[in-house]
């Protein structure tokens, strides 16, 4: 009797370019900084820009997850997944203690909060992921679209 | 007279929810508008768009998403009445 029709609420300009990649690269890249600033055969100019790219990395893993979070994330989501809150904190938190200090369990700990949120991410754009180890130092896993 | 319509995507969230279905009712110059409404108009790069009206000047209409992040009228101003097609009746 009557033919139904679609009418737009959307949100955003509609480039809708999110992706949790920058900031699981970014994760690992803390992994890899821990890894050379713990190996003893480091030399001194080596271990300075290691420290410097921990730190420019790890503040990279914040600023990611805070504009997917910010932005992509709204209240549907947040229904679904009310842990989102907890988990986007505990990167924060995890990313500044990565700045703080040199711990190997830090920064993996903050490379699984990042893949944990990017499975969520995939999962509220309905894009079924595996796990990978990445191909390059420091071989960790990484959640990827399949 | 009447149309039933499909929500694509989470602008009016909470009051309409993607996916949702809405029955409508034309439009006319002589009906009354008031704040809250739900209304479909034509947007000229987005198609068929559905928003609340916010304020009423002069028989212009300034519509919004409950989302901050809504392209609504804080993109392209008030609406002149004749604009706006359809009013939603009531959710299915």
């Amino acid at each position: 009797m009557f033919k139904v029709e679609n009418v737009k609420a959307h949100c955003d300009v509609p480039c809708g370019i999110y992706d949790p990649i920058v900031a699981q690269i970014a994760a690992l890249s803390v992994v890899r900084m821990v890894d050379i600033l713990e190996d003893k055969s480091t030399d001194q100019n080596k271990y300075i820009r290691s420290v410097l790219t921990k730190e420019e990395e790890s503040q990279k893993v914040k600023n990611e997850i805070n504009i997917i979070w910010g932005d992509f994330i709204k209240a549907p989501q947040i229904e679904k997944y009310p842990n989102i809150h907890a988990l986007t904190h505990k990167i924060m938190t995890l990313g500044s203690a990565n700045k703080q200090g040199v711990s190997r369990d830090k920064a993996m700990e903050l490379l699984e909060a990042v893949n944990e949120f990017t499975q969520i991410f995939w999962e509220i754009k309905g894009v079924e992921t595996k796990k990978i180890t990445s191909h390059y130092l420091p071989n960790e896993e990484i959640v990827v679209p399949s | 007279m009447f149309k039933i319509v499909k929500i694509e995507g989470d602008s009016l969230y909470p009051f309409l929810k993607n996916g949702q279905k809405a029955f409508c009712i034309r439009l006319f110059y002589f009906n009354n508008l008031k704040i809250n409404d739900f209304v479909i108009f034509k947007h000229k790069t987005q198609g068929l768009m559905i928003k609340q009206i916010t304020k009423i000047k002069n028989d212009k209409y300034y519509l919004k998403g409950t989302s901050s992040f809504s392209i609504d009228s804080r993109d392209f101003g008030y609406l002149d009445k004749e604009e706006l097609l359809y009013k939603v009746l009531f959710k299915i």
